[in-house]
């Protein structure tokens, strides 16, 4: 009888853990573990390692200043942040707002007054608010949460939100938008490198299967996928970053 | 009676094509929570009527909807609506499409419970 109550935590370990999400390989090297999602084949860029830049003309604070980041945090302890929940980030989960009206500021004051709710549940979201790293638009990017912290943006319990960076692109009317994606690719490309997440961990919010959603996989952010699924719109994106990346002087 | 209650975003349909309600500016329906839904062309003559930018218009009286697809009207901290100026609304001319459509062309079950609204022969 003792031994079988000593085997009953070794089964109960056992059955937990075949429940447990994969979290990628260590290092940052490229995700394989994602089922749903495959690379399209003889894609040079995506499978990029974690390489540093290859010596570019431009040093990564000047990167920043073309970014125009605007730090502009939701108080800690309130709303989105009112539970702090450590992070070292290993991806970026790239995002569109799919919000006609409202650009980043307006965007930064929603999360700052805490109007952006979701139930929870269990599995679902954890926290009762979104909430997000970066916005971007055609004139700025609004930081609104340390990366050392994880967000509520991607897969709720899953990886894409306990390891990943979330960039939420704008579209709303009068916001250029390939001045946006190409302010997204800058700030990819600098948090890249000062995190030294390589370009294959550069994901689209899509790549998150989320539990209990259907379909798992959000055709987000939108405006680069294809038919709902990563393509050539998106790989042009990579490249973007790409290019941006060894625009950096080592 | 009406069965159907219509949908804030619609903008054309009459619910009931016999009897057209005459708002009372009552106010109540400016008090209850929830999202005052801005829909195109609402936010730049919204901002034209009061004097403002687009940009300090959005940035002044606006938030996301809950559901993050566009805007709404801010709220104070008991819920009204942040254009409720004592027991009138300081953009009645302009107010947005959700405002002006209730209750002729949207609704919801046991609005007239709450609503002083008069009823009128829409023939006449």
């Amino acid at each position: 009888m003792k031994r079988v109550c000593c085997l009953i935590p070794l089964v109960a370990l056992c059955l937990c853990s075949l429940q447990c999400y994969p979290i990628g390989p260590p290092g940052g090297g490229r995700d394989s573990w994602n089922p749903r999602y495959t690379r399209p084949a003889g894609d040079a860029v995506a499978h990029e390692s974690a390489a540093p830049p290859r010596g570019g003309s431009v040093s990564s604070a000047a990167l920043l200043r073309e970014v125009h980041l605007k730090v502009d945090m939701v108080a800690r302890g309130t709303y989105g942040r009112k539970v702090v929940r450590p992070m070292t980030p290993r991806y970026i989960t790239i995002h569109s707002t799919e919000n006609k009206d409202a650009g980043a500021s307006l965007h930064a004051l929603a999360l700052k007054r805490g109007t952006l709710r979701s139930g929870m549940r269990p599995g679902g979201n954890r926290i009762g608010y979104l909430i997000w790293h970066f916005t971007v638009d055609d004139g700025v990017a609004i930081q609104h949460m340390p990366l050392s912290e994880q967000g509520e943006h991607a897969d709720f319990d899953g990886p894409g939100n306990r390891l990943s960076i979330g960039i939420e692109m704008c579209e709303n009317r009068g916001n250029n938008w390939s001045a946006t994606v190409d302010r997204s690719a800058k700030l990819t490309a600098y948090l890249m490198y000062r995190n030294h997440i390589p370009l294959c961990n550069v994901v689209p919010h899509y790549h998150w299967p989320r539990r209990g959603k259907h379909p798992p996989n959000k055709n987000c952010p939108h405006l680069l996928l294809e038919n709902g699924r990563p393509g050539a719109r998106w790989q042009a994106f990579l490249k973007r970053v790409n290019f941006h990346y060894h625009r950096i002087a080592t | 009676m009406m069965h159907n209650h219509g949908s804030p975003t619609n903008p054309d349909v009459q619910l009931d094509p016999d009897v057209y309600f005459v708002c009372q500016r009552c106010t109540a329906c400016c008090k209850w929570p929830g999202d005052v839904r801005l829909e195109d062309g609402d936010v730049p003559r919204i901002a034209a009527f009061l004097g403002l930018t687009e940009q300090a218009f959005l940035e002044g009286f606006t938030r996301l909807r809950s559901d993050r697809q566009g805007l709404s009207l801010l709220e104070k901290t008991n819920h009204e609506c942040i254009m409720l100026d004592g027991s009138s609304c300081r953009i009645h001319p302009v107010k947005p499409d959700q405002c002006a459509g209730f209750p002729n062309r949207w609704n919801f079950p046991g609005w007239r419970d709450v609503c002083q609204a008069v009823g009128v022969s829409a023939a006449g």
